[in-house]
């Protein structure tokens, strides 16, 4: 299997991901709950994020691009792998994490969730929310707390005349800010951005897209950055991960992936994306047929395989691996070498 | 109105001209004008495209054509002629005049005008296969049919939507089906009564890049095939200039810019649409930073003396826009702008 790589040796990467499996068992109703079958949600998965780097992870729903966010963020026990976090000095195995060092750990890692009206409590101010953070893990309480939740909602761009007000008195655009504010209220080295700008309004995704690559400078972050949009995965990403069927089939920097797709999959994705600029551009006359894989019933071969424009035998009969080809980039397909995918140029 | 009174024509190529149309919400808080004097054509054949912000009306215009309008809103002015028959003009009707729950209008839904939702999900009763779904429209609508023949019917249906083993899954319970699927057999539930006017509510937003351009294709060859109108609702700008002929740029009730596809996406003229244009990420396009249109959508309460995106305007005129409500001026012939900065095209008039 390939090994995960850090180029630049001075910067160890922030975030280390190898072999990451997440399967879910799935159970028969009844007394005895049989497991009668297993979803790889995420299946062998390996990558890195290193230091104010954003990693971008594109996928259909179902492709498990969520799922590995959340076993980053220790949101989900992971099955099988190594995860690991670093901040300076400390470094996180994941594994090790225990009552006593998991605290330590969420102060590094933080998430913002698509949905930034199920993600607030109705029932507690904005001051509350955003300084929970501060006042579980000890860091600050009274009137410190009160300065620094005041310090960080300019930051993302409320006012402190809104930090006795409640969840619902804002618009989704302000609830994400909220969001954003309790995300980065502890000074986190990663932040794992799960669709942040997928609920808004279009005039507000780009006031959102723009306040998190400030806060990103700022603050010298790094997103784990997730999304079913390859407009914003681009805007955002300086390195691409294309997810499929549980597993990283492409990946490799933005302009590599979007110019020079490799896997038959991202040429795919990037031929379905609207174009605004070439109207009419031949999107609907070139259509793929096919759904994404039911993960319970996955093909053989490459999972790919049945909606692959370009499918030969072999790719039916054996499973490709994840492989470098050139510099910084990877591959599972057969037939990337042969093949010329079609990308996008601006 | 005294209008209706009078002999009503419609072009020749129009299927359904709406005029000043206001739908209101009365609600204790204060009226929410959600439909605020909105008029525009819809042509035998052709898609409008309908764009909008939550809040922007859009949804709530598409369910005033069906008198769909949930209580406690209402249409309390202006008329939605229908013309029923291509073959004969004076076969008009007024939606907005006629009774929401009389014979006529179910008569309309399904034979003239149906409906494609967002979330197919909810929008399929989860108890009732998919054959009693769409079959229940036929045994409604379709005089002499029978069970037998309404279900061979959306077999056939399911079919010509891209369900392949129809005959197997047309008993099928929605939850079976994938969000695609479900949606394309929304589609063919729309399509049973072979309608002349197809409106859909984002459609696609709840669907992956691929599946959506599955979908629109699907629409646009169904609609070639049936002769059939669409209204096409969307915030996605890409999806709407894929699939309109004319589009309308709504923002808080009211029509901002409306015009041909060329002319709107060629030639923005509203500063809304114009940053609306700046705002959005795209795939193909600059990778410098998005120029975001500053501040919030204002809720529906918000009273404005003047243009409703005045606060948010890069071009606003201070004393004036925030004064008086900006009337919608023609500029060229068929593009008409709500907005101050554009005069009247006299050469043109509106005729």
């Amino acid at each position: 299997m390939e090994r995960v790589e850090t180029n630049s040796p001075e910067a160890a990467p922030v975030l280390e991901v190898r072999h990451l499996k997440k399967y879910f068992p799935l159970q028969q109703k009844g007394l005895l709950r049989r497991t009668i079958g297993v979803i790889k949600a995420v299946d062998d998965v390996s990558f890195v994020v290193r230091k104010g780097e954003t990693v971008g992870v594109i996928g259909e729903s179902g492709c498990g691009k969520t799922t590995l966010g959340r076993c980053v963020a220790y949101l989900y026990e992971k099955t099988d792998g190594e995860i690991i976090v670093r901040s300076g000095e400390r470094v996180f195995h994941l594994d090790e994490l225990n009552r006593g060092n998991n605290s330590e750990f969420r102060k590094i890692v933080q998430v913002i969730f698509q949905d930034p009206f199920s993600s607030l409590n109705p029932r507690m101010s904005v001051l509350r929310s955003v300084g929970e953070p501060l006042l579980v893990n000890g860091i600050a309480s009274g009137n410190e707390l009160e300065a620094r939740v005041a310090d960080i909602i300019q930051r993302v761009g409320l006012s402190v005349s809104h930090l006795q007000r409640f969840p619902h008195s804002f618009s989704g655009g302000q609830r994400q800010r909220i969001c954003i504010a309790r995300a980065l209220v502890l000074n986190p080295q990663l932040v794992v951005a799960d669709e942040p700008v997928s609920a808004l309004d279009v005039s507000i995704q780009a006031q959102m897209l723009n306040l998190l690559k400030d806060l990103q400078s700022e603050f010298d972050l790094s997103y784990l950055f997730i999304s079913h949009s390859m407009s914003v995965i681009r805007y955002m990403s300086d390195r691409i991960l294309v997810m499929y069927a549980g597993k990283i089939i492409e990946s490799g920097s933005r302009d590599d992936i979007l110019r020079q797709p490799l896997h038959p999959y991202t040429e795919m994705l990037l031929k379905a994306v609207p174009k605004v600029s070439r109207r009419g551009s031949g999107r609907l006359q070139d259509v793929t047929s096919g759904e994404p894989p039911d993960l319970l019933n996955l093909p053989s071969g490459c999972v790919f395989h049945l909606r692959c424009p370009y499918a030969k035998k072999v790719c039916r009969e054996e499973v490709p691996v994840l492989r470098a080809v050139g510099d910084q980039r990877q591959v599972s397909c057969h037939l990337a070498e042969e093949l010329v995918l079609q990308g996008v140029f601006d | 109105m005294n209008e209706r009174a009078k002999r009503v024509r419609l072009p020749p190529d129009t299927l359904l001209d709406v005029r000043e149309l206001k739908v209101e919400f009365r609600l204790r808080e204060g009226t929410v004008r959600a439909v605020n004097e909105v008029s525009f054509r819809v042509k035998r054949g052709k898609t409008l495209g309908i764009i909008g912000e939550s809040g922007s009306g859009k949804s709530v215009t598409a369910q005033a054509m069906l008198r769909l309008t949930p209580a406690p809103g209402m249409i309390s002015d202006g008329e939605i002629w229908l013309n029923r028959n291509p073959e004969d003009r004076d076969d008009i009707v007024n939606l907005a005049d006629i009774s929401a729950t009389g014979e006529l209008i179910r008569d309309i839904r399904w034979n003239d005008i149906s409906m494609i939702f967002q979330e197919p999900m909810t929008s399929f009763s989860p108890v009732h296969s998919i054959e009693d779904q769409i079959t229940e429209a036929m045994l409604l609508h379709i005089e002499k049919i029978n069970r037998s023949g309404a279900r061979q019917r959306a077999v056939e249906l399911l079919t010509r939507v891209g369900i392949f083993n129809a005959e197997e899954l047309v008993d099928a319970f929605p939850f079976q089906f994938s969000g695609g699927m479900r949606q394309r057999a929304m589609i063919a539930m729309a399509l049973t009564c072979s309608p002349q006017l197809l409106i859909a509510d984002e459609p696609t937003t709840a669907l992956d890049v691929t599946i959506e351009a599955q979908i629109l294709a699907l629409i646009k060859e169904l609609q070639a095939e049936y002769q059939m109108a669409v209204i096409f609702i969307t915030h996605d700008i890409a999806v709407i200039g894929e699939v309109s002929d004319d589009v309308i740029v709504m923002y808080m009730g009211q029509i901002m810019e409306q015009g041909s596809v060329e002319q709107i996406f060629d030639n923005p003229l509203h500063p809304y649409t114009r940053a609306l244009w700046r705002s959005i990420p795209t795939v193909d396009g600059t990778l410098e930073r998005l120029q975001p249109i500053e501040g919030t959508i204002p809720g529906p309460f918000d009273e404005h003396a003047g243009c409703p995106f005045y606060s948010r305007c890069d071009s606003r005129v201070s004393g004036v826009c925030d004064k008086i409500p900006p009337p919608l001026v023609e500029v060229e012939r068929g593009h008409q702008v709500r907005c101050i900065l554009y005069e009247e095209d006299e050469t043109h008039g509106t005729g």
